[in-house]
């Protein structure tokens, strides 16, 4: 290996430590929850007070609780608990869907595109 | 760099009879396809191979990418790579298929790296395979970002994959030295065909 072979790796390194602060430091918190039922918005709230939001869907009422910072869906008809296992949201493009009861739940910061697109 | 004299040569016999066309491969020809040969064969191994996590590969056939850039330049690692991705494609049936485009962005990424390389001075297998390795990672993953999964929390995924890329260039780069040590290649450049 000659001493170049030894910078790169050098710097390679350092690059790939840097990624790790870079991206998965404290940038990219959400600030606003988004609530959608059945595919139209049904309230969209700044993550700054304790609330809590209740939203009717074809299976019964789904509880969305907010706190400063994140949010999460604390009840939600359905056999799995799919989005209520999802724990708290705080980064812009999380999200937990609650599918039989048709609520989704996103975050979004101020730098955010989309959450997927399909084709 | 190569004479003209060595290039591929197309005669068309004209004279008498019905039109034949003669294709001669040059020396340099044989080398590549002997080399995409290979590397097409460690690509189809490889794409059979489960991976723990999508994108995360060892990418075996850039050792032959490695090996080629250091004994022969740039110009003949640039062909080896493509015809790589689009006889490896044809072969596995990903041709033009999204996998088919990640490959592509990985090998285009890849030969930016090496191109990186190759104008350091004295820079052996081991950097030339972790710039490529790197390069690979980053052109993949904008496609795969840009284009196929534009979701703003997938470059979380970066540096996971990045200490990958490092890691398997770091193994490739190793494997290639070694390779190149059999070859009887010395020094950058100065291989005997």
């Amino acid at each position: 290996m000659s001493r170049t072979d030894t910078l790169i790796l050098l710097f390679s390194s350092i690059a790939v430590a840097s990624s790790y602060a870079m991206l998965w430091g404290g940038e990219g918190a959400g600030d606003r929850a988004t609530v959608w039922a059945d595919g139209t918005e049904a309230a969209s709230v700044l993550l700054d007070t304790n609330r809590s939001i209740e939203v009717e869907g074809p299976a019964g009422t789904s509880v969305i609780e907010i706190e400063p910072g994140r949010a999460r869906v604390r009840s939600s008809p359905g056999a799995r608990q799919l989005c209520v296992r999802q724990g708290w949201l705080s980064r812009a493009g999380d999200s937990a869907v609650c599918l039989p009861n048709r609520v989704v739940v996103t975050i979004d910061g101020s730098e955010r595109e989309f959450d997927a697109i399909g084709f | 760099m190569r004479s003209d004299s060595e290039a591929g040569r197309i005669d068309t016999d004209g004279a008498s009879g019905p039109r034949a066309t003669r294709v001669t491969a040059s020396r340099e020809d044989q080398r590549i396809a002997c080399f995409v040969a290979l590397a097409v064969a460690i690509h189809a191994v490889e794409a059979s191979l489960p991976s723990p996590l999508p994108g995360m590969k060892p990418g075996l056939a850039n050792i032959i990418t490695i090996a080629v850039v250091v004994a022969y330049g740039l110009r003949a690692a640039i062909w080896v790579s493509a015809l790589r991705v689009l006889a490896g494609s044809l072969l596995i049936g990903s041709f033009l298929s999204p996998t088919f485009w990640l490959s592509a962005a990985g090998a285009a990424g890849a030969l930016a790296g090496l191109a990186v390389a190759t104008r350091l001075p004295a820079a052996g297998a081991m950097g030339a395979s972790v710039l490529a390795a790197q390069g690979h990672m980053l052109a993949q993953f904008m496609v795969a970002w840009l284009w196929f999964v534009p979701h703003p929390n997938l470059p979380a995924l970066l540096p996971p994959l990045l200490t990958a890329a490092l890691v398997f260039g770091c193994a490739n780069g190793a494997i290639a030295a070694i390779m190149l040590r059999e070859m009887d290649v010395h020094s950058p450049g100065r291989a005997t065909p």
